[in-house]
């Protein structure tokens, strides 16, 4: 159960990325928060694991995102075995 | 399961963490250990404490969040000058590796091929009875994930103790050929600049570097400049494209080997066209070349009229033939380093090292920047990065290297033996004269029967995983008949492919499970201190070296009392009684650390590495060498070596000076080499080049990233990229499970077209990190004749359909 502190970066300024922003906030465990420049901070609160990768991926998809950064994440599950 | 409460604090932490790095100012001066986590809130018994990551050698700093014994929460550093609060997809993950279900928990030995629980005392015992009864046939391998204090201690344990040098990191798989580099130039190890050299670059040339993915937070650095505005342009030169390519200004593609002639042209044309900086070169530079019967890493001096004449054949046409760059690449590289009014950083990391001609490369780069007098200033640099986190702390300051002692120190030089006896206080003639075994050398000799001159008999291994980085695994590793007396001892957090083959398994501490401090790739020294406990009876590699040197003192052996008849590695308390640091339970009743790392820091004067006193870096989210004392008691780092505005060694009004000069005279040295084919070259048999590497996702042999769940769903398994054109003609589909066959071993891999890298037509390429398709039993051996360093990037192979194929791995 995941819960990240991410920073999106943006080709150009988060102003001309709307659609982009609109469909990160339209992803339920993902909460937008402020922006500067380029860059929006974003949390995501996932309930797996493998949704928090789902949601990475997705945004890192978005178009104009050059760059997805973590700034903090909290976890409780284990790591796995190997594989 | 978080509670709501808890998980709503960790969502405000988490937004905070994020909404500061998007607002903040984001260039940071290094600040005190307890600012820059305000924002960080404490509560509900989480607490947060600084560390670098574990990962690469980049040196990013994360804040741990540890709660009720166990570490809950990782965030980006904003107090760290290298991360600046950023982190990559693995820092991100860095903590959940202390939490795989299959960790090493307690010692095993395999008896009648079963592994057997043992407790610590036996395992100790039978390792020093295995040292004491035949010490010469000993050897010691381990890494750049060494912290400083666990590789000064083992370094000190072998060379000091047992007069014995066969101790030397898998570093000298990945980096040791930028040690040769860089010694041959200017006399002294590791980068002039920084990375801030990143910041400030208008051009940056990488070669057979894919920073995007290996190095992702620096290159991150660059590509954060082109989105506020700055121009920066980027030229990757590679084998193959990837990631980096993707951001790239300019891809030049080369052939293997092709970065020799590349540089050789672009040195050429700054001569031809008499537009290289004559001024930089006559103050403060010489020609030096190869001697022609028994070429040394010394070489000998050559006039400039020698190096003119050396170096006029290799025209643009000419590296064009050698390299496959079209000579008006190598014109519009040539007009880049003869324009005084940019900057240029070079960097690289395993594509120069990982090379034949990993010295000559090395040496080379660094003449293109030093013939154009790109050099020194703040974005003129030629810098090398590293793979793991303390390949310069452990391997190259401390000197864990068979030939090396620490600070700069070598074997081969009395006068060093002396003063490193004289530091270590043991009796003179301790160390022994001639320079052990390197990395390749030793395990020929240990997997080689005793009877046939195999005289490496017993060999202790930590933090590395050799049973998967070795090239040639054949020959080097796997099971072998006639080797029943010797005897595999593995320190490790999780089984893996070296574990498997041991005779011993000794579960170590990892990470924050420890004290450490770690060298990055920038000369920042780096401090952390134990947060949580290791699971089990799983113990630090440190005291792991320490038991078992003061095992082999209660034996009896005379190397483990200094020459006032004390414990090598005695540490008195205040009353001046010895703390038994030898057992577990009384280990951390000292800082063992702080006490081996002030011992390590006055080698560190010898060669102007300087290191500041413990504490300083306790303070620090790390400090880079030279770190000397000013008057008002403070610290300074050094982020320009050799530069008169930056260095305190370089003279008042210098502009430069190469302190440690090879001529003795300030100055540096601008090689020639001869270009030289690479040691196997495609033919009928084996028609295309092999070439191996790393991923975003996994880091090196993935025994901690593949344990990740995100990670390893993101890149499950091993693969083999392949072009389109080659895959249709050998009527191969995307997905299909192919052999890639050598004539050292084979391998069964699933294709990727057109994946993320692309390489060339008669190329292929697979990365390294899963232990269930062993690439290293293709990979040749040949290393470079002065660094030691084997070539994985570049080998003979044939791809084989698994219907038509002769052999199944």
């Amino acid at each position: 159960m995941p819960i990240s502190g991410l920073v999106v970066t943006f080709q150009s300024s988060v102003a001309e990325h709307a659609d982009s922003i609109d469909q990160i906030a339209d992803l339920p465990e993902v909460e937008v928060g402020e922006s500067a420049g380029s860059k929006l901070a974003i949390v995501v609160d996932s309930a797996t694991k493998r949704r928090d990768q789902e949601i990475w991926n997705a945004v890192y998809q978005l178009p104009g995102v050059i760059d997805l950064a973590v700034a903090m994440v909290a976890f409780d599950e284990d790591a796995e075995t190997k594989p | 399961m978080m509670d709501t409460k808890r998980r709503n604090f960790l969502k405000s932490a988490a937004m905070a963490a994020a909404g500061s790095m998007v607002a903040g100012n984001m260039s940071l001066p290094v600040v005190q250990a307890d600012q820059g986590v305000s924002d960080l809130p404490d509560g509900d018994g989480l607490s947060w404490n600084k560390a670098p990551c574990r990962f690469c050698g980049t040196g990013c700093h994360v804040q741990v969040g540890v709660e009720d014994g166990r570490v809950v929460a990782i965030a980006g550093d904003k107090a760290a000058d290298v991360n600046k609060g950023l982190l990559c997809v693995k820092g991100y993950h860095v903590g959940g590796i202390l939490y795989g279900k299959d960790r090493l928990t307690q010692p095993l030995l395999r008896k009648d091929g079963r592994l057997t629980e043992i407790e610590w005392d036996e395992a100790i015992e039978i390792i020093a009875k295995r040292i004491f009864d035949s010490p010469e046939t000993f050897a010691f391998y381990g890494s750049g994930q060494w912290t400083i204090p666990e590789g000064y201690a083992a370094q000190k344990f072998m060379k000091g103790g047992l007069s014995n040098n066969h101790i030397d990191p898998n570093a000298r798989l990945c980096m040791a050929s930028a040690v040769t580099g860089f010694l041959a130039t200017y006399g002294v190890d590791e980068p002039a600049g920084c990375y801030q050299d990143l910041d400030e670059c208008d051009v940056l040339i990488l070669w057979g570097n894919n920073p995007a993915e290996m190095h992702p937070v620096l290159f991150s650095r660059v590509t954060d400049r082109r989105s506020r505005g700055e121009t920066v342009r980027i030229i990757d030169i590679g084998t193959r494209r990837t990631r980096t390519t993707d951001a790239a200004n300019d891809y030049l593609e080369m052939k293997p080997h092709g970065d020799v002639a590349i540089s050789l042209g672009i040195m050429h044309l700054l001569i031809e066209n008499d537009n290289y900086d004559k001024s930089f070169v006559e103050k403060h530079c010489n020609f030096r070349g190869d001697e022609a019967d028994t070429p040394t890493l010394s070489g000998e001096p050559i006039s400039e009229d020698e190096f003119r004449k050396r170096i006029a054949k290799y025209t643009p046409e000419r590296v064009e033939e050698l390299s496959g760059v079209p000579a008006d690449e190598i014109r519009m590289l040539a007009d880049l380093f003869a324009d005084r009014d940019i900057r240029i950083t070079s960097l690289w990391c395993m594509g120069m090292n990982q090379h034949t001609m990993g010295t000559a490369i090395n040496s080379l780069v660094h003449g293109v920047h030093l013939l154009s007098g790109h050099f020194g200033r703040p974005g003129d640099a030629p810098t090398s990065l590293t793979g793991q986190p303390s390949a310069c702390g452990t391997v190259r300051e401390v000197g864990t290297l068979s030939h090396a002692l620490p600070g700069g120190r070598v074997i081969a030089n009395p006068e060093h033996r002396e003063q490193c006896e004289g530091f270590w206080n043991v009796r003179d003639g301790s160390i022994n004269e001639v320079p052990g075994y390197h990395t390749v050398e030793m395990f020929e000799r240990f997997t080689k029967p005793t009877a046939e001159g195999g005289d490496i008999t017993t060999m202790l291994v930590q933090v590395t995983n050799p049973g998967q980085t070795l090239p040639n695994l054949n020959a080097l590793f796997n099971d072998k008949k006639g080797l029943e007396d010797k005897f595999l001892i593995v320190s490790d957090v999780y089984p893996t492919a070296t574990t498997a083959l041991a005779d011993l398994i000794l579960p170590a501490a990892m990470w924050v499970e420890k004290n450490g401090m770690f060298g990055n790739s920038e000369r920042r020294t780096q401090q952390w201190f134990k947060m949580v406990d290791p699971p089990g009876e799983a113990r630090d590699d440190c005291w792991m070296t320490i038991a078992i040197a003061r095992k082999l003192f209660e034996m009896g052996h005379e190397g483990m009392k200094d020459k006032d008849g004390d414990f090598i590695f005695a540490v008195k308390d205040d009353d001046g009684q010895e703390i038994p640091i030898w057992e577990f339970d009384r280990y951390y009743d000292t800082n063992v650390d702080k006490h081996l790392f002030e011992e390590y820091r006055l080698f560190t004067r010898m060669k102007h590495k300087n290191l500041a006193p413990y504490e300083e870096y306790v303070k620090a989210r790390g400090l880079r060498w030279p770190v000397v004392e000013q008057e008002d008691g403070s610290w300074r780092e050094t982020r320009f070596r050799f530069s008169g505005f930056d260095d305190p060694f370089v003279e008042e009004g210098q502009e430069f000076d190469f302190y440690h000069s090879t001529s003795n005279d300030g100055r540096a040295q601008i090689w020639f080499h001869e270009y030289q084919p690479p040691p196997e070259v495609p033919d009928d048999e084996y028609p295309m080049w092999l070439c191996t590497g790393r991923v975003l996702e996994h880091w090196h042999t993935g025994t901690m990233t593949r344990r990740l769940a995100p990670l390893n769903r993101a890149m499950p398994t091993a693969y083999v990229e392949m072009h389109l054109e080659d895959a249709k003609a050998a009527n191969i589909r995307q997905g299909e499970v192919v052999t890639i066959e050598s004539r050292r071993g084979v391998c069964d891999l699933p294709v990727w077209i057109d994946g993320r890298g692309r390489p060339p037509r008669g190329t292929v390429f697979v990365p390294f990190f899963d232990e269930s398709k062993l690439i290293n039993n293709v990979t040749l051996e040949a290393y470079d004749p002065f660094s030691k360093q084997p070539d994985y990037k570049k080998c003979a192979v044939r791809v084989v359909k698994k219907s038509a194929a002769k052999v199944s791995s």
